[in-house]
């Protein structure tokens, strides 16, 4: 068994890896783009999302559980026994942090408690702080096991030491890393839009994981021993059955990673944030823990086969890679090294996600509004998230491996896995008392979690950088300035402790303490109050957080602040979605409380809860939590609730459908009035031309008028009569088409030749005015089925209209052309003030018009027909606010088919 | 649905009950790590099979109480 020789040469490892790589990186977009198309059914199965939750077994399990086990036995099953209880006990508390999860849109760990606590970005800070702090060696662990594991195959095992380009692997892994994760990690922003891709990914590198570490161990038991009774046999007799169970260790370390699994940013990313069905828990309750058994079954035989058949001294942590090496196995330590490469590479991918949303959520995004002088959100939010998101994956994952170069890739990283998991679960008193326990406090969660923090700090985190590091040895012994109880390992004097369970027992329960002790003696705000009611009683429906009061808002203002974060199309959408919900046509919906608050939900799935509601703020004028609220929060009992939840909902049907009559009726006044109005207008229209035809051709009538001036008499009378037809030629259109009775001459042209005939045509109004049009011509490059003169008829009223009625200074047309799902989408917008928000309802009905000024003839049927033309080429034609401009846009299919 | 709650408790106690056979720190184990080991991992199999068997049910209780719409699932009250 000595003098084991590398199998593979390194650069060939590279190119597996590589070629690894690339397969997940194939995965990625492949699932991506299916996710796109809605096609990717399987996407959304419970099985997925249970390989995806296997990232809780990092690199540090799949290398370090064996080295754990060589050391101290069994103990390192707790790592996996914690998440066990917690997933067995979802309905406890998983169910709910789900729950709550798709209520409020988190987007993270720090956006839970955050919104939990009065949306308060100081605790969305500091739980990222830690966060961050907590998760840097970790990944700097992540690093390291791949370098060692490179390490193992390019030199022989003997000389561990150093492989050349150590430094470099770790770098060129890093920067690998965080390509992935900002090319897939960063492509939606809402969170709610979820990474399918990279989870998808990681689910096949659970499967990689799991195959490599049971294919180990199968060859260790059937292959290196007779089955299960002589490795039963081998146990007994190795020094791993020496170990003694410590009870304290024992316990804690089983409450420590059940803590761990829930408040880990990694974690909850992919339990809570990913989750697409609360029911995927429930196969998760059980497949999950599945997973870890299979994943630790194998542990203590390799370990004890490790010690038994390596040379004294080899590094137990990697016994999955040098066990199969040393028998001869060169494929088998292929695939254990690539699953110790997916363990690490999936960690680090999910993780900086998670911490760079939260980097971005609660620390860039609220400086950058900050830094914003106007009240109004201007420029585009969006490409600044995406931005800020990006470069915190970079940012992260540069300083997990600064802090690998910094430690120099020292033993003293191993502890590391479970120092990590004591600091973030700081986060959890105020976790669980934020979905439990209605009367948590702000004041409570922030004074507990920088308690704890620094408890931590102080007995754990800073003395793991060794003697020689920020705490030196003379204050671990004696304590700062000689005080002895302030000892970082024996604080309060008690000694004998084991480190990590002394410190996770003082900042645990000081934690606690301080969070109960504050939270109750301190008295929450209303908006702390609205949210907790919303979280605790997340199961009970109704009652959310109800914030918004007092529509002070346009609702204009808001589609343009949301255009900004979500998209213009997905915020025309929304705006749209909400408007028909409240029974009203068109775009704008009435900004009330109900709208503002789902419109918080979906700017908070994008950015975080408190920059979503410290934006609406800065538009709404001040943070607005009505005395009803409160009342109303107060005052709700189970059957209080029950019987106002009924009334609510008649209430609030009753009021949609007052809304829709009074609407109709506004509608139907107007329209009478109208009415009345066109006809004085169109007798006038009719009489002026024929007063003048009668007149004139009174005079030739008489005779005695000279050839000269009668040619012009009759010219005249000729070109009223002409306009007079024009006029008949308007109303007939206008009823054929209203009466469905037209027929359509369908040809194939490109919207290009539509719009350049159009502004040709166009270009005779007002000739004078000096128009800069603005097209994309390629875009403009595509074939439809349509009858284009009534299509160009549209486009040449819509144009005109532009040329007509733009008040700018340099007016300015654009021309907008897009293609979704088989329909053609044209926007035509121009640069002047547009069209007053209570007229946008009634310019498409006949013999409107909006202003006497500016008048250019014409009656005011041209977008009545445009909208019935429309109509009859199976399309719409709508009013677009918030554009900036006068805005319509036209949409109509690609192929029309001809009816009959 | 107390049984979902039960099983938690119920895989706790099972887990912590090696400590209760364990020798103190520094005395020579009077047990063998193997069975020790074989224990825990059977229990960790009941846990999985009651979870898998709680589950399916757990969906439906679920799926049927939220669809006719009830919106007062008071049990789940956290206070």
């Amino acid at each position: 068994m000595q003098g084991i020789e590398p199998m593979v040469p390194f650069n060939i490892l590279v190119l597996v890896c590589l070629a690894y790589v690339l397969v997940l990186f194939t995965v990625a977009f492949v699932v991506e783009h299916a996710a796109v198309r809605r096609r990717a059914r399987w996407l959304h199965s419970p099985l997925v999302y249970t390989l995806s939750l296997s990232i809780y077994c990092t690199a540090w399990t799949f290398f370090g559980a064996v080295g754990y086990a060589a050391r101290s036995g069994l103990e390192f099953l707790t790592i996996y026994l914690g998440p066990t209880l917690v997933f067995v006990g979802w309905w406890w508390v998983l169910r709910k942090l789900v729950r709550i999860g798709k209520a409020q849109r988190v987007t993270s760990v720090a956006d839970l408690i955050s919104s939990r606590y009065g949306k308060s970005n100081l605790l969305g800070v500091l739980v990222t702080l830690i966060a961050v702090t907590a998760a840097t060696p970790y990944i700097a662990l992540q690093l390291q096991s791949v370098t060692l594991s490179f390490g193992v195959f390019a030199s022989p095992v003997d000389t561990f030491g150093a492989p050349p380009g150590k430094e470099a692997t770790a770098l060129w892994v890093a920067v690998g890393l965080a390509l992935f994760t900002v090319l897939f990690g960063t492509r939606n922003l809402d969170a709610n839009e979820r990474h399918h891709g990279v989870v998808t990914a990681i689910a096949v590198e659970a499967v990689v994981k799991l195959a490599a570490l049971l294919g180990v161990g199968i060859f260790v038991v059937w292959g290196l021993a007779d089955g299960p009774g002589e490795i039963f046999a081998r146990i007994e007799a190795s020094p791993v059955a020496h170990w003694t169970l410590d009870p304290g260790r024992w316990i804690g370390l089983i409450f420590l990673s059940g803590a761990a699994v829930l408040c880990l940013p990694r974690m909850f990313q992919v339990t809570v944030v990913e989750n697409v069905e609360e029911s995927h828990l429930a196969t998760a309750s059980w497949a999950f823990p599945l997973y870890l058994a299979l994943m630790s079954l194998f542990v203590v035989p390799i370990a004890v086969t490790g010690l038994m058949l390596l040379p004294e001294g080899a590094n137990p942590d990697l016994f999955v890679l040098t066990l199969p090496l040393a028998g001869g196995q060169g494929a088998l330590a292929m695939l254990a090294f690539l699953g110790g490469f997916s363990s690490a590479t999936s960690m680090v991918i999910v993780a900086a996600i998670a911490l760079a949303t939260m980097v971005s959520n609660h620390i860039v995004m609220p400086f950058w509004l900050r830094m914003q002088p106007s009240r109004a959100v201007t420029g585009d939010v969006r490409r600044i998230v995406l931005l800020s998101r990006r470069v915190s994956i970079a940012a992260i994952v540069a300083l997990g491996y600064a802090y690998y170069r910094l430690s120099g890739g020292s033993a003293a990283l191993a502890a590391i896995g479970l120092i990590s998991f004591v600091g973030v679960a700081q986060i959890l008193p105020a976790m669980i008392g934020g979905i439990f326990w209605r009367g948590a406090t702000r004041a409570g969660a922030a004074t507990g979690m920088i308690l704890g923090a620094a408890i931590w700090a102080y007995s754990l985190y800073l003395p793991s950088f060794g003697p020689e590091g920020i705490i030196s040895a003379a204050v671990m012994e004696q304590g700062p300035w000689g005080i002895g109880w302030l000892r970082p390992q024996a604080l309060f004097g008690i000694e004998g402790m084991d480190p990590l369970i002394h410190a996770l027992f003082w900042s645990l329960t000081l934690n606690a303490m301080t969070y109960c002790l504050v939270s109750i003696l301190g008295f929450p705000s209303p908006i702390e109050r609205v949210q907790g009611a919303a979280f605790v009683n997340v199961f009970e429906g109704g009652l959310t957080t109800g914030g918004w009061a007092g529509g002070k808002a346009e609702a204009e203002d808001l589609l343009i602040l949301s255009g900004r974060i979500l998209g213009e199309d997905e915020a025309l959408a929304f705006f749209q979605a909400e408007a028909r919900a409240q029974g009203k046509e068109g775009f704008l919906p009435d900004p009330t409380p109900e709208f503002l608050d789902g419109l918080e939900l979906r700017l908070a799935g994008s950015v975080g809860a408190a920059a979503a509601h410290a934006m609406l703020s800065q538009v709404m004028g001040g943070e607005t939590v009505s005395v009803e609220d409160l009342v109303a929060v107060a005052n709700e009992t189970a059957q209080v609730m029950e019987y106002s939840a009924q009334l609510e909902e008649q209430s609030e049907e009753l009021s949609r459908v007052a809304r829709q009559l009074r609407e109709a009726n506004e509608k139907l006044t107007q329209l009478s009035e109208q009415k009345d109005a066109f006809l004085s207008q169109i007798s006038h229209e009719l009489r002026t031309p024929m007063t003048s035809i009668r007149a004139f051709s009174e005079i030739l009538m008489e005779g005695g008028v000279p050839a000269e001036l009668s040619a012009r008499h009759a010219a005249i009378i000729h070109s009223e009569a002409i306009r007079l037809t024009r006029l008949l030629d308007d109303l007939l259109d206008l009823s054929v088409l209203e009466n469905g009775s037209v027929r359509l001459d369908l040809a194939l042209v490109t919207v290009q030749e539509l719009l350049d005939r159009a502004l040709l045509a166009a270009s005779e109004t007002r000739p004078e005015r000096r128009f800069i049009v603005r097209r994309d011509l390629p875009s403009e490059s595509i074939y439809v089925t349509t009858d284009p003169d009534r299509l160009t008829q549209v486009f040449i009223n819509l144009i005109s209209n532009a040329r007509k009625y733009c008040d700018a200074d340099q007016p300015e047309v654009r021309i907008v052309v897009r293609q979704r799902a088989g329909r053609m989408i044209v926007d035509i917008i121009d640069n002047g003030t547009g069209i007053p928000e209570e007229s946008q309802a009634l310019i498409f009905e006949k013999f409107s018009r909006l202003t006497d000024q500016n008048r250019a003839g014409g009656a005011g049927l041209g977008l009545a027909i445009c909208r019935e033309v429309m109509t009859n080429l199976g399309g719409t034609i709508t009013y677009l606010p918030g554009q900036g401009g006068a805005a319509f846009r036209v949409i109509f299919p690609l192929r029309l088919q001809k009816a009959a | 649905m107390d049984a979902a709650r039960l099983l938690p408790v119920l895989g706790a106690l099972l887990f912590l009950l090696p400590m209760l056979w364990s020798p103190l720190p520094g005395e020579e184990p009077g047990r063998s790590t193997a069975s020790d080991g074989l224990y825990l991992f059977a229990a960790w199999a009941v846990l999985i099979v009651v979870a898998a068997v709680l589950g399916p049910r757990l969906v439906s209780i679920e799926q049927g109480k939220r669809r006719p719409g009830d919106v007062s699932e008071t049990d789940d009250a956290g206070d």
